[in-house]
């Protein structure tokens, strides 16, 4: 009877405690959205990200760059494009697929571009000047950081 | 039959033309961005005409329609569209759509060069063939292919010069200096008809807020006697065609309101003849319930002039002779993913010769 007693106490305690490491949610997913380095914007809203990854308006081409903006995507269903899509595009990939297919289809516009890691998109967007794209803050090393620009941190 | 088979083989030239050219380029430059759509949408319709006391239950095989486009440069893009059909009246065809190469200097200017699709209005432009796109089942009968039963030309080989978001109001423009009617037939752009002149196409127009646009477009043909129509017919005598076109729409990714409406008046301004005039309108609304539903409304008026001797008596496409009509659709579209729609219309057609027919259309339209 004590040490049943004596469970119950302990297992109360623990999680009454703030501390433990079973009631602590998961390190929030925080989402880094990158450009060229040679683009001399340095910092974007939310809202301005959204126009130039979905070339909407005169959000077709970079001030001061003179270039087309090349949005990237990610393949697959990953947290990363579940999170970009509901925080920044604000719609469903069935809404997104369709809107660059309309785009594609009635201006030969290039839907963006879909990459398997978050590597391959920090090289792209390293490689290309229009290029804007988003990547876990997490994968963003020193390294890798030094080679693109990061304009804005989202996250849940 | 002769003109069948050469015609038939000259397209399967132009489609491997067309192919291998994007992909030869694509492959040479190694780009990332070209991309090869398919689109086809199937159906099934079911009509009943109380007057002409008939029922026809019907599947639609529609088109496959392969469509490329890839980009050269960061300003240099390509397009080819390709539409592959079954017509009952002249078998198997292929038709080319669309090929043109396009530069885009800046916002406020672009060029394009080779077949596309003329600027008027807005559904001629945005719609067509990728009726995943569409937001309805059928496209306006006065926008049909003439091989579909149209009535006017809705495609063209020339240069286009075009801007968009022109200053605060938003103005965008196209003129299209193009080979006109009756002028479209020869393949790689060699015009085997007659006719000397060159027509001129012209959109000017605003978006004041996003994705509002509102636009008139003109089009003039100076067809001298010997012209061909574009149905294959001499013109009666020396004449001209103006089409005038007037457009308002609202068709946006992330509004709930969607609505098109387009007027149409082709005038044949005979030296002889009184002149004759063909009205068109159409009107689409839709209201996103979600993502995924959408219920519409679409409906169009023809007032087809009587005694024009531009239109032959019936279509040579479709054996169906051309007439007034009204017609009505009530619609919902289902959007599974951005591959996949479903559209189903109650609709209610009445033309002149006919009378009034009611029933169902349903459509599968999806692209791979």
């Amino acid at each position: 009877m004590k040490k049943v007693f004596s469970f119950l106490v302990l297992i109360t305690i623990f999680f009454l405690s703030t501390n433990h490491s079973i009631s602590k949610s998961p390190a929030a997913l925080e989402l880094a959205i990158i450009i060229n380095k040679d683009n001399p914007i340095e910092k974007l809203s939310i809202t301005e990200v959204r126009l130039y990854w979905m070339k909407r308006g005169t959000q077709k081409s970079w001030p001061g760059l003179k270039t087309t903006v090349l949005p990237v995507d990610r393949k697959g269903n990953i947290a990363e494009k579940s999170l970009f899509y509901k925080l920044v595009v604000k719609l469903s990939e069935a809404e997104v697929d369709s809107y660059f297919a309309a785009k594609q289809y009635q201006n030969s516009e290039s839907p963006p571009v879909k990459l398997n890691s978050d590597k391959e998109v920090i090289q792209y967007v390293a490689d290309n000047k229009g290029a804007i794209g988003f990547v876990k803050t997490a994968s963003l090393t020193d390294e890798l950081r030094s080679q693109v620009k990061l304009v804005v941190s989202i996250s849940e | 039959m002769d003109k069948k088979y050469t015609y038939f083989f000259g397209c399967r030239f132009v489609f491997t033309l067309v192919f291998t050219t994007v992909l030869g380029v694509s492959e040479i430059l190694g780009q990332e961005s070209t991309s090869i759509r398919f689109y086809a949408h199937p159906g099934f319709d079911y009509f009943t005409n109380p007057s002409q006391n008939s029922s026809s239950p019907y599947f639609r095989g529609g088109p496959l329609v392969l469509f490329i486009t890839s980009k050269i440069n960061d300003k240099v893009s390509v397009a080819g569209e390709l539409n592959m059909h079954y017509m009952a009246t002249t078998g198997a065809e292929m038709e080319l759509e669309r090929m043109y190469i396009k530069y885009d200097y800046r916002n406020y200017l672009n060029f394009s060069v080779g077949r596309m699709y003329s600027p008027i209005g807005f559904w001629n432009v945005n719609y067509n063939f990728g009726l995943i796109l569409q937001p309805n089942i059928s496209r306006p009968r006065i926008l049909n292919p003439t091989h579909d039963g149209g009535f006017i030309q809705t495609r063209d080989i020339g240069l286009q010069l075009g801007g968009d978001n022109i200053g605060k109001a938003g103005f965008f423009y196209r003129v299209l200096f193009s080979n006109g009617i009756g002028r479209n037939g020869g393949l790689l752009g060699v015009p085997y008809k007659l006719g000397s002149q060159l027509s001129y196409t012209f959109q000017l127009g605003i978006e004041p807020i996003e994705d509002l646009r509102i636009s008139a477009s003109g089009v003039l043909n100076d067809l001298p006697v010997g012209s061909l129509t574009q149905f294959d017919s001499p013109v009666p005598e020396a004449m001209k065609s103006t089409l005038l076109t007037a457009s308002i729409s609202h068709m946006s990714i992330d509004k709930k309101f969607e609505f098109i409406a387009e007027g149409y008046a082709n005038t044949h301004d005979y030296s002889v003849q009184p002149d004759k005039t063909l009205n068109g309108a159409i009107v689409y609304m839709g209201y996103k319930v979600n993502s995924k539903v959408v219920p519409y409304l679409f409906a169009e008026f023809l007032d087809f002039p009587t005694n024009d001797a531009y239109y032959p008596a019936v279509n040579p496409y479709t054996n169906q002779s051309y007439s007034s009509s009204s017609e009505y659709n009530l619609g919902l579209r289902y959007r599974v993913n951005g591959n996949l729609v479903l559209k189903g219309e109650l609709a209610a057609l009445n033309q002149d010769q006919f009378g009034w027919s009611s029933g169902i259309k349903t459509q599968v339209a999806f692209g791979f």
